[in-house]
């Protein structure tokens, strides 16, 4: 069953248009995940489906109901962190912010519940803390902690791992994951992160310029772009192997290369001969996992070539 | 949240006092010793009682609107089922019960400044107050929704907000249908003439009644209007 569904959503800020015709749907228990360069249109899809920017046109459904200006139902299903640090009180404590999201929703929150979160959270040494003083990935914890004791089935999460260092994010990863495996929650997460992404998302929808790119779980993407990426170690050679690949990466390790290229299989043994051809020895021919982030680079990159081929690519 | 509700208004009560002091002791010096004198300080404190009231009234959702925009908060309070009116109403019943923790002491202040000392019907004052108030917080809306839509402009309110004074300026008659004029000269005759609710004239009071609450509705509706161009535009949570 869809618990949000985005229709035909279009936005245009004066000349800029911020959201082009996106439609997709999530189902009860999913995590979606956003992706797409800066400005793509990611923040404004999500305030359009919390309902705090009014679309030019298209549709919002929450738990089967169309979401008009001005209503405010729909944040018994649905809530949501927005980017930056800002979304809750730094005057107020850890425990305070969190009663009173729990209050906005009209929660007396229990104190057995409040603990709950805490510990999921790891801050339960900050309590009585106030938020001014938590470090930033802490911030970020206590904006999710609040959010969640509104209680409401459906989370948005926008850019919840901006500026959150290597282990922070990690936390966030297995905190996000436990939201939707303990409590069910059906969480839509914008992010420019990954490894995060690989790790949560059940599917992943790529915007860029405010269209649908690309969408599907990260098993599917990784087939529907069933390039692979090889390895090949290799030494010797008369020439840079970049001027054999200008699409590859090459590495210099040592006395060897290491050259990474994404062929398709019959392109392998060209790409052999081409080596022995100008003197390389080959050692190893790897196969590389490709990983969200090149097929992101891919998608991206695809985008970009079909805009300056069809002439009004500007960027 | 009610912390630095609590500092804006503390600062703002020994700022009113401090104005209090110096309107009184000009229009002392400015007046000379004439026999006058008596009745315009009773005027001064009641007006700048009221004053002062108003100047909450108007000032907190302004305020309380641009400084959660500010800090990020605005958006998370619109994301509550109640709907940000009830939210805001809830916000303005704080200010209202806090203002009036406030009032007492600074009434009594001001009495003490000015050496007069006026009666007080804590029921019919109240009453008087809460329809003098009222439309205050209905520009407090209008007020808070210009300040989301164009921005930084909270500067020219506090212009404005002096301005509020010339209402009580104002002769009793026809114009008493302005809540701050009408409520002003109401609540002038209860302080000073021991009057109770009941002894004020009804028609007075009913005028007051209806176009406090119709300031106040009107207020509202002008901000779900600008809310509205607001959410359009995409600038809720910018400031
Ligand atoms: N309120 C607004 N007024 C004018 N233009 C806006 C407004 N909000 C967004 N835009 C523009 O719309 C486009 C999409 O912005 P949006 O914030 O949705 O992108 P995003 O995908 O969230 O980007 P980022 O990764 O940087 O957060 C951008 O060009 C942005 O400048
Ligand atoms: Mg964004």
């Amino acid at each position: 069953m869809r618990v949000v569904e985005v229709e035909n959503l279009r936005k245009v800020f004066g000349d800029t248009v911020a959201v082009d015709g996106i439609s997709f749907g999530v189902g009860r228990g999913e995590i979606v995940a956003l992706l797409g360069p800066n400005g793509a249109g990611k923040t404004t899809t999500i305030k359009s489906i919390l309902n705090l920017i009014v679309p030019d046109s298209g549709r919002i459904v929450v738990a089967g109901r169309d979401v008009r200006p001005g209503d405010y139902w729909l944040y018994d299903f649905i809530s949501g962190v927005l980017e930056g640090n800002r979304n809750i009180y730094w005057r107020l404590t850890v425990e305070q912010n969190i009663r009173f999201f729990a209050g906005l929703n009209g929660r007396k929150i229990s104190k057995r519940e409040i603990d709950g979160i805490l510990e999921r959270f790891g801050l339960g040494e900050k309590r009585k803390t106030e938020a001014r003083n938590l470090s930033r990935g802490m911030q970020q914890k206590l904006a999710i902690a609040s959010v969640l004791a509104r209680k409401t089935p459906i989370l948005i999460l926008d850019e919840p791992t901006l500026g959150l260092d290597v282990d922070t994010t990690y936390q966030l990863m297995e905190i996000v994951r436990s939201l939707r495996e303990d409590m069910g929650r059906t969480i839509i997460v914008s992010s420019h992160n990954m490894r995060f992404v690989e790790n949560t998302a059940d599917r992943v929808i790529f915007i860029n310029r405010g269209k649908i790119v690309a969408e599907g779980s990260v098993e599917q993407l990784k087939r529907m772009f069933s390039y692979e990426t090889y390895m090949f170690r290799a030494s010797g050679g008369n020439i840079s192997p970049q001027g054999i690949f200008p699409d590859g990466k090459v590495e210099r390790v040592g006395d060897e290369w290491r050259i990474y290229v994404s062929l398709n299989q019959s392109e392998i043994y060209d790409a052999v001969d081409a080596l022995r051809s100008n003197g390389f020895l080959l050692k190893e021919i790897r196969l590389q996992e490709p990983d969200l982030e090149s097929i992101y680079m891919r998608v991206m990159k695809e985008e970009r070539s079909d805009e300056t081929a069809s002439g009004n690519g500007n960027a | 949240m009610m912390k630095s509700y609590m500092f804006n208004f503390l600062s703002g009560l020994i700022t009113v006092v401090i104005i209090f002091s110096i309107l009184l002791f000009g229009a002392r010096f400015a007046m000379g010793n004439s026999t006058n004198l008596g009745n315009t300080t009773e005027a001064l404190v009641v007006g700048f009682f009221l004053w002062s009231w108003l100047l909450g009234g108007m000032n907190t959702l302004t305020w309380g609107i641009t400084t959660e925009a500010e800090q990020g908060t605005l958006e998370q309070l619109y994301m509550s089922p109640y709907g940000f009116k009830l939210v805001s109403l809830a916000m303005l019943g704080i200010s209202f019960l806090s203002n009036l923790l406030f009032t007492i002491p600074l009434l009594l202040i001001i009495m003490l400044i000015s050496g007069k000392f006026l009666h007080i019907d804590v029921l019919t004052v109240g009453f008087i107050l809460f329809f003098t108030i009222l439309p205050a917080y209905g520009l407090g809306y209008v007020f808070g929704g210009l300040a989301l839509l164009y921005k930084r402009i909270q500067s020219l309110f506090q212009i404005l907000n002096m301005g509020v004074v010339a209402f009580f300026l104002l002769p009793p008659g026809v114009l008493d249908i302005i809540p701050f004029t009408g409520g002003y000269h109401l609540l002038s005759m209860s302080m000073r003439g021991n009057l109770g609710l009941l002894q004020l004239p009804l028609p007075k009071v009913i005028i007051l009644m209806v176009s406090s609450i119709l300031v106040f509705l009107s207020g509202m509706w002008i901000y779900s209007l600008i809310e509205r161009r607001v959410k359009f535009l995409g600038i809720l949570g910018h400031y």
